[in-house]
């Protein structure tokens, strides 16, 4: 598969601060692409820089083949994009912000204002500083998505949303998706990039941690183990591998496993139970392990 | 040119506001001229007894006064602070909004280069204070010749005219340089009175002192309307200076333009 977004050691320092450090992932033609970790880790960064916003300090980042500094104005054509936060001229009416923002695109757009305006219940004659954030927030979805842009970058895209429109967010990206569009976004609340995301980098303290598809963090290679014993059971978790996590709650035990779900029930089979539950933990389980997994080494 | 139309618009209310003001300032004190004109000899002595420096400060000479279009450069010594005060304001201020008001995200991600944005702003600021000059010059020069009556020199005037622009255009760009430096411009009025203070202090230090090189560091002393009206010419000198000024200024601001970093928001 093509890669749309290709991002070879991308380093970022702000000063002596640090913003990112020897970033590298890909993102193919046509996926829905998470970018998590949560505030300050350099998901930003990293965005703003694809945006050619700031520039590196080292490394390179490309997107349709193209360098994202030296061809910025060319890939932008393709390339559509949502803040975090958004701000517009004031003294301006969403129309006249639109058209303003469509002015900037080599086709007319005029028809997919109204459609989408339309769709996300949009007033095109208010004026930007009377809107709520959230009506703010709309504006920036239709602003982004205008040109029918190939690539769409979305930075914390649902701050602001109300969930509704949360949920109708979400099936315009999948619908843009199956248009053709691939997406990256960046999010700290993992349960919208399980809702919508194939794959994941996870970004901690400026490095990336773990870039995985969604599935396979989830599958069953994972595990969230909550026991009840009489017994004494610390010493049989202790020393096997793929355990992490074991502790003592609400007078049983709990654990996460990864590994050969065989090995788990062979140790398990050793101690006398009173209960048992062994599910998928939620992403975010998985997300605190990784970076716990990180602290430790 | 849609940053260009876009910054036309989005500044054509202060400009028209300095423009307004400045045609006021100047039609007020040139209608204080008739008054000279009964009592002129009074006025004089008046004049003379001013402190040298003071006079040389203010563009004050007796010799002016004679006629409307020589008080008239005394009056321009006012108004050119207030042309100053507005052409750093808008350089200053067209780049500085934009990280201020927190656009420039949404600017600078669309298909542009950075080089285009930056001469689309500086070609829109630099057209609003031709046209806001040439308004003022149109009206300013029929005052004048209402009180010349058949002795008005159009050649004089023009010159004079001319030096406005330079002086707009001078301080445009050295607004915009310095908004390229100052890290973030929270308000641009105050920034723009400090210069343009900064800049009149140069040119009351430059008269009052004999060394005529001084004149080279501020826009105020390049070609100065009382001097146009004592020679007849512009100094060509200073018109090379202010184009210099302009150059140096303008490579300054777009490399640091360029290579900015546009900071997240939040």
């Amino acid at each position: 598969m093509e890669n749309v977004i290709s991002i070879k050691n991308l380093t970022k320092y702000y000063g002596k601060a640090r913003g990112i450090i020897d970033v590298s992932f890909d993102v193919e033609q046509g996926e829905i692409f998470g970018f998590i970790g949560p505030n300050g880790a350099g998901k930003s960064t990293t965005i703003r820089t694809l945006l050619a916003l700031i520039y590196p300090t080292s490394g390179s980042a490309s997107i349709f083949g193209l360098d994202c500094i030296k061809n910025a104005p060319k890939i932008a054509e393709r390339v559509g994009y949502l803040p975090s936060e958004v701000f517009y001229y004031d003294g301006m009416r969403v129309r006249d912000l639109l058209s303003y923002s469509a002015s900037f695109y080599k086709k007319d757009c005029t028809g997919r204002i109204a459609e989408l305006s339309e769709r996300l219940d949009l007033d095109l004659t208010r004026k930007i500083e009377d809107l709520s954030f959230g009506n703010k927030k709309k504006v920036a979805i239709v602003q982004g998505l205008i040109h029918s842009p190939d690539l769409i970058i979305l930075d914390e895209p649902t701050l602001g949303l109300d969930p509704l429109m949360q949920q109708e967010f979400f099936s315009l990206l999948e619908e843009e998706n199956k248009r053709g569009a691939t997406v990256l976004m960046s999010s700290h609340i993992l349960s919208e990039v399980q809702k919508i995301c194939s794959r994941v980098a996870i970004i901690k303290d400026g490095k990336i941690v773990t870039v995985e598809k969604i599935s396979t963090l989830k599958n069953t290679s994972y595990l969230r183990v909550r026991l009840e014993s009489d017994d004494s059971i610390e010493g049989v978790f202790q020393d096997m591998g793929g355990v992490s996590d074991f502790h003592r709650e609400n007078g049983g035990y709990t654990l996460i496993y990864r590994g050969d779900i065989n090995m788990l029930i062979q140790s398990l089979s050793k101690i006398k139970l009173k209960s048992i539950s062994i599910e998928e933990p939620e992403l975010e389980e998985i997300f605190l392990h990784y970076y716990a997994k990180e602290d430790a080494q | 040119m849609n940053i260009f139309a876009r910054e036309l618009k989005m500044n054509f209310k202060s400009s028209a506001s300095y423009l307004i003001a400045a045609c006021l300032i100047s039609s007020m004190m040139m209608s204080f001229y008739s008054l000279l004109q009964s009592d002129m000899k009074g006025f004089m002595d008046v004049l003379d007894n001013f402190p040298a420096p003071m006079k040389a400060i203010m563009g004050i000479s007796v010799e002016l006064f004679t006629s409307p279009i020589g008080y008239y450069a005394f009056v321009f010594t006012f108004v050119s602070i207030l042309f100053a005060i507005q052409s750093i304001g808008l350089g200053a201020g067209i780049f500085s909004k934009e990280i201020r008001e927190k656009t420039a995200d949404f600017l600078m991600t669309k298909p542009v280069s950075r080089t285009s944005i930056f001469t689309q702003k500086i070609l829109a600021a630099s057209s609003l204070l031709m046209v806001s000059g040439l308004i003022y010059s149109a009206i300013i020069g029929t005052i004048i010749y209402l009180f010349s009556e058949s002795k008005f020199d159009t050649g004089l005037f023009v010159k004079m005219s001319l030096s406005l622009l330079i002086l707009q255009q001078t301080f445009l760009f050295i607004g915009t340089a310095i908004s390229q430096i100052l890290p973030k411009i929270k308000s641009v009025l105050p920034i723009a009175v400090g210069i343009g203070s900064f800049f009149y202090a140069i040119s009351a230090f430059a008269v009052t002192s004999d060394d005529d090189k001084l004149r080279f560091l501020t826009p105020f002393q390049y070609n100065r309307p009382d001097s146009i009206v004592f020679s007849g010419e512009l100094e060509l000198k200073f018109i090379i200076s202010a184009i210099l000024v302009v150059m140096i200024c303008t490579v300054f601001s777009l490399i640091r333009f360029i290579k900015k970093d546009i900071h997240s928001v939040s």
